[in-house]
């Protein structure tokens, strides 16, 4: 059982996990700390998870506000305090996802001598939790 | 890769109750149109991601040994060359 074990580098850092598709049909990813790999099948392409870098969002939101001011959809003098703003309201869902993961570690590892005992599998009980917390906090993956 | 298209409508949706709320910014469209523009915005940005992303895999993929997607080798090598591509485009 891994659940003390860190789920990847990459939800820790500057990088953030998202749930999204391969336009290319390439076949998803087997990575056994990712569970929600598999929680939200498609009909277009496999499911899979992304790393979007941190930096790629400041990006993101930088686009944003400009596209909207020079398209004159909005008006401000203001403009980096609405980047920062349109950053902060990406990045907060695009980080949910980090953020259930890491909730649902916590739960297990409550029940990690329970589990063992049963013998219950850690990846099953991770999708359950996971798709429990999903649904608790109406998440769009 | 691509962020689902629920994913964006929600992020899109945040983003325009997120400026709803700036006391020092004045919506000059109505606010169904800034957030379907946002929308717009995200994707053509995430396209863009794509490009990068399917760039930094190809160079894993070119290895001369097989690096298994999912490895700490395989994430330590799609952040350097994620990062290089994004360099190139000067973001």
């Amino acid at each position: 059982m891994d659940v003390g074990r860190s789920p990847s580098v990459v939800g820790k850092c500057d990088w953030l996990r998202v749930v999204g598709y391969r336009s290319t049909g390439q076949r998803p990813k087997t990575n056994d700390d990712l569970p929600c790999a598999t929680l939200f099948p498609s009909q277009r392409s496999p499911i899979c998870t992304m790393l979007l870098s941190k930096d790629y969002v400041g990006y993101l939101a930088r686009e944003v506000t400009k596209k909207l001011i020079a398209g004159k959809f909005i008006e401000t003098k203001a403009v980096a305090a609405v980047t920062e703003k349109v950053h902060a309201a990406i990045l907060e869902e695009l980080s949910l996802e980090d953020r259930i993961n890491d909730e649902v570690r916590v739960i297990l590892e409550a029940y990690s001598a329970e589990m063992q005992k049963t013998g219950a599998n850690y990846q099953e009980m991770f999708r359950k939790v996971k798709n429990e917390l999903v649904r608790k906090y109406k998440a769009v993956l | 890769m691509r962020v689902s298209r629920d994913k964006v409508n929600k992020v899109a949706h945040l983003v325009t109750d997120a400026l709803a709320e700036m006391d020092d910014l004045d919506f000059i469209e109505d606010r169904n149109t800034i957030r379907l523009e946002v929308r717009k915005i995200l994707e053509e940005v995430l396209n863009q991601e794509e490009k990068i992303d399917q760039a930094a895999r190809h160079k894993i993929e070119n290895q001369k040994r097989t690096i298994l997607e999912g490895s700490q080798e395989w994430d330590i090598l799609y952040r350097k060359y994620y990062n290089e591509e994004v360099k190139k485009l000067g973001m």
